[in-house]
């Protein structure tokens, strides 16, 4: 049986308003559309973190297990490491490692007929004397004190003679 | 209920009733999706993200800790010798001897003054007499720095007279606790650098104390107990 519409047509909506209804139904039914797939595009992005996240942590776990049977090589390493750290500060102190390579180097330069009276050592500076026995080596040892490396300043102290011994040389190197 | 409506509302607004109606619905699960979706997919993404760097980070130590793993015990025992936990001065005093034997000098007067603490260091003075010829005792200081513990020569004062060459000598040697903590699991662990290997072969070079390990004797039977 067909359906009757008893309405008088002036009651009825027209024919634009329906119209829009109509639009307004299929916007709505696509917007629906995009929400579901969004929503599922949502929850499978999260599933798939989710699965991620878990088997990371699973890894971790695993890691730090055997990290822990390594416990004793790590603490090794954190020793090794701080007493390195701590040898380079001692290395970085003021010493008198300079002076004393200078004058051990000396010694391989000085001529026969050349002593060591008296020497100083401190932390930056050499202070020594020595004895020269004859005039014709002085100059060579001369020489030889100029060319002593590693200091800023070569200073002679004092230079005498005493004929019982030769001549006195008193020498300063500085590395300040 | 829908008669109601109907009854009260005109057509032309009829029609628009539930397409209205469903349009507030896709509106609120959307703010709904969007606030609660994304705000926990960000965070799970942090989280996955903190997740992985962990995981590298641990997998960077494991490594690192297996293939030094044989090294370490040599390095621990040169390193704790170079600069040990405790009070050196009596090993020191002991490396001197020797080297002053083994150089054939005489060493005397030996000195050894109390711990200083300095910063991360505590700090310990020895002083002592040497007697020898002027080429020995220079070339005694000179060795001085190859001697495990490491040590500074403060100062030295060298005298010659007609008996021969004395030196007074001051030497300071180092040491500082271990540490005491591990770092953290998750943080990284470095390996050795460069700069770290330089100084870890000079130590390896330098003369170590020699510890003699006295090994605990078997009970054994005395004919006299009183002797």
């Amino acid at each position: 049986m067909p359906a009757i519409n008893l309405l008088p047509t002036e009651l009825l909506p027209s024919a634009s308003l329906l119209k829009t209804a109509r639009l307004l139904r299929t916007v709505l039914t696509m917007g629906f559309g995009i929400f579901v797939v969004v929503v599922l595009g949502l929850v499978g992005f999260f599933s798939v973190n989710a699965l991620s996240l878990r088997s990371s942590n699973a890894k971790q776990e695993e890691l730090k297990n055997s990290i822990k049977s390594f416990e004793q090589t790590e603490q090794g390493l954190v020793l090794v490491k701080d007493r390195l750290a701590k040898v380079k500060e001692v290395g970085a102190k003021e010493n008198a490692d300079n002076e004393i390579e200078a004058l051990s180097g000396l010694f391989g330069k000085i001529p026969p007929g050349v002593s060591l009276t008296e020497a100083v050592i401190s932390k930056d500076e050499l202070d020594s004397t020595f004895v020269v026995g004859d005039s014709s080596v002085l100059g060579q040892f001369m020489a030889g004190l100029i060319t002593t490396e590693g200091f800023t300043k070569i200073e002679l102290l004092s230079f005498s003679f005493n004929p019982n011994v030769g001549y006195l040389v008193s020498v300063a190197f500085s590395s300040k | 209920m829908a008669i109601e409506y109907k009854k009260i509302l005109p057509p032309s607004i009829q029609v628009f009733v539930v397409p209205i109606a469903l349009l507030v619905v896709l509106g609120i699960l959307s703010g709904l999706a969007i606030r609660v979706g994304f705000a926990r997919i960000g965070q799970q993404r942090q989280d996955v993200a903190l997740a992985r760097q962990n995981e590298g980070t641990l997998s960077q130590k494991e490594g690192v800790l297996r293939s030094i793993q044989a090294t370490v015990p040599t390095y621990v025992n040169t390193v704790a010798a170079s600069l040990p936990e405790k009070n050196p001065a009596l090993s020191m005093t002991s490396q001197l001897r020797t080297l002053a034997l083994s150089n054939g000098l005489i060493l005397e007067n030996i000195k050894i003054g109390s711990a200083v603490p300095s910063g991360d260091f505590s700090e310990v003075n020895i002083t002592f007499g040497l007697e020898g010829t002027s080429p020995q005792v220079v070339s005694y200081l000179n060795s001085i720095k190859n001697l495990a513990p490491v040590s500074t020569v403060e100062k030295a004062k060298i005298n010659q007279s007609a008996l021969g060459t004395r030196a007074d000598i001051t030497v300071r040697v180092y040491y500082s606790p271990f540490p005491q903590k591990l770092p953290s699991l998750i943080e990284p662990v470095k390996e050795l650098t460069e700069d770290e290997r330089n100084i870890l072969n000079r130590l390896s070079a330098l003369s170590m104390p020699a510890f003699t390990d006295l090994q605990a004797q078997p009970a054994g039977t005395r004919e006299n107990p009183f002797d």
